[in-house]
């Protein structure tokens, strides 16, 4: 019963997820405007045949930015995620497999950026270094590592008195080859856990520092960017909220329902 | 008990001296001259040197690390750059917002959660169950932003029970000031009263299972007994932990949420001085932030260690 119940919510999970990839990627096969090109007739015009989801206050229009604002977000999600997996995992590595001075120097550095909010870490990283998209995923990618090198750590601290760890160390195997490929297949549901969850957060994350100001910049569309332009019209043109709001809405949920697993085997340790 | 609180005592304050020193040194060994952003065109060598001595950038930088440590006690950060007024006042102004903010939330989340968790887990499978796990699930994966535009929306502008942008401050009207921090602190407690809701049906279910539960029934205790006498203390801890984390959380997604609501709080002074570069302000804030993250994580071992006291070896 409760299997059941885990496997429908991933399918569900899958298929909003599926449909807001689909949504963002289709806007670089059909797009029915440039999202940059302002056409002041249009200003705030509501959803109608020509503009779906309406215009915004410089008659942009707000289908074309939605996905370009939504495969932005989604890019700059799976970048942070890889460089912070990465980077997580190397760490995780060095703590958990080779332990001793490393490992208690580096774990007392990772209690001091837990200290640190990460969405504040990567606004001091931006405040640091200066806007721009490609700060945005080193800051969030940076943001990432603390938590997914403290939970690899604990697999591979598990791992390295494994029977089969110690074989491959007596057949002469190198530290990379056994970390590689004994140990990282022998780990990877909480490897894939870790990956999801991470990348729940940097979406939310990079929505939250779009939404702020210093994510994304204009004139270039961003999911969050859009909602707080959005939100001085949420008298006049409660539309302009709604639409690029569902459009996040569906992806976090999505994306929620897919890590959803993970989150359950991890948040009660 | 003493012993316990000795060793996270002393390991609370080798964590903040490391956390100052880091927050302290990564914006002392940036590039640029603090002088010469302050002074921008009318900069002349005497002048620049003048400036240096009165914002103490010509002492070394062990000295000046340890004079800005000291300042963390007395709240004393020198002076804005941008503002020219004392960072201590600027921020001890803010303090209440956010204080007064993350307690009316954390407040929420707990008047909710505990009745809430308990419910469930008592009536597990039921439709009130079913309709509470659903519901969690959407809550949980909202960020508190989107979810004060639509209480913005919904209760601002359709119903108009409050006026979006309205601030008042606590200074002029306290009442004002607490019922339109409602809705902040709403957007706030929502995702996280997901959470803990289900944590602490989990919890409770998980340890409703032990064999302990099981011999506490046997011999006669009723279910409410049981449950408010053995299972609840057991149970609750994971939640408890969890409560801290979101006490830490809620001060991340509090700068969103001043933005959402226009409350001029911490998170606005932050992103005003990062924007401006204004170094004293955002290392203050970030210090400030940073010591109340660590000793909610160690008044989160405390009450570990008072419910639970295996944890005290």
């Amino acid at each position: 019963m409760k299997r059941k119940n885990l496997n429908t919510n991933f399918i569900l999970g899958c298929v909003l997820l599926g449909s807001i990839v689909f949504f963002a990627l289709s806007g670089l096969v059909f797009m029915p405007y440039d999202p940059e090109a302002m056409d002041v007739t249009a200003k705030l015009a509501a959803p109608s045949f020509t503009h779906p989801f309406g215009c915004d206050n410089f008659g942009r229009d707000i289908f074309s930015r939605t996905q370009s604002g939504a495969l932005i977000t989604l890019c700059i999600g799976t970048a942070s995620v890889v460089i912070g997996t990465i980077g997580g995992t190397i760490l995780g590595a060095l703590m958990g497999y080779y332990g001793g001075v490393t490992d208690g120097i580096l774990m007392r550095i990772l209690d001091v950026l837990f200290a640190i909010p990460s969405v504040l870490l990567a606004l001091i990283f931006i405040s640091l270094f200066g806007n721009g998209n490609l700060n945005v995923i080193l800051a969030l990618g940076i943001a990432i590592i603390p938590s997914f090198a403290k939970m690899m750590r604990q697999e591979f601290l598990k791992e390295r008195e494994m029977g089969y760890v110690q074989t491959a160390k007596m057949l002469g195997a190198g530290d990379l080859r056994i970390l590689l490929v004994h140990i990282l297949p022998n780990v990877m549901p909480t490897f894939l856990n870790c990956i999801l969850i991470s990348f729940n957060n940097t979406v939310l994350a990079e929505a939250g520092m779009s939404y702020l100001g210093i994510g994304v910049q204009p004139p270039q569309a961003s999911l969050g960017r859009m909602l707080s332009e959005a939100q001085g019209y949420l008298r006049s043109a409660p539309f302009y909220t709604i639409f690029p709001g569902l459009i996040m809405i569906i992806m976090l949920f999505g994306i929620s329902l897919i890590s959803e697993k993970g989150r359950k085997q991890n948040a009660l340790r | 008990m003493g012993k316990y609180l000795v060793k996270k005592a002393l390991i609370l304050v080798f964590t903040l001296l490391v956390t100052s020193f880091v927050v302290f040194a990564i914006f002392a060994i940036l590039p640029g001259d603090p002088a010469v952003h302050k002074l921008g065109t009318q900069a002349t060598p005497e002048r620049l040197e003048l400036m240096r001595e009165e914002m103490g950038l010509n002492e070394p930088f062990v000295l000046r690390y340890v004079k800005w440590l000291g300042s963390i006690f007395t709240l004393e950060f020198g002076r804005s750059y941008s503002y020219s007024c004392s960072v201590g006042s600027l921020i001890v102004s803010k303090i209440p917002i956010n204080l007064t903010l993350s307690v009316m939330a954390l407040l929420i989340v707990c008047a909710v959660s505990v009745p809430m968790g308990i419910y469930t887990a008592k009536h597990v499978g039921g439709k009130a169950d079913k309709l509470v796990m659903a519901l969690n699930q959407f809550f949980m994966s909202l960020p508190p932003f989107l979810l004060g535009l639509a209480l913005t929306y919904l209760f601002g502008i359709v119903f108009r029970l409050f006026t979006p942008g309205g601030y008042v401050d606590y200074t002029s009207n306290l009442f004002g000031f607490i019922s339109y921090l409602f809705f902040p602190a709403l957007a706030l407690a929502i995702p996280k009263c997901a959470m803990c809701i289900r944590l602490l049906k989990t919890g409770i279910l998980e340890e409703a299972q032990k064999d302990y539960a099981r011999t506490a029934y046997s011999r006669g205790n009723s279910t409410t007994q049981m449950l408010y006498k053995h299972i609840l203390k057991n149970a609750v801890m994971p939640t408890i932990t969890f409560v801290g984390m979101v006490v830490a959380d809620m001060i991340a997604s509090g700068i969103i949420i001043e933005q959402v609501f226009g409350i001029p709080g911490l998170g606005r002074s932050l992103l005003s001085a990062i924007s401006t570069r204004d170094y004293p302000v955002v290392t203050a804030i970030v210090m400030l932030i940073a010591i109340l993250i660590v000793s909610v994580g160690f008044v989160t071992d405390i009450i570990h260690a008072m419910i639970d006291p295996r944890i005290r070896r």
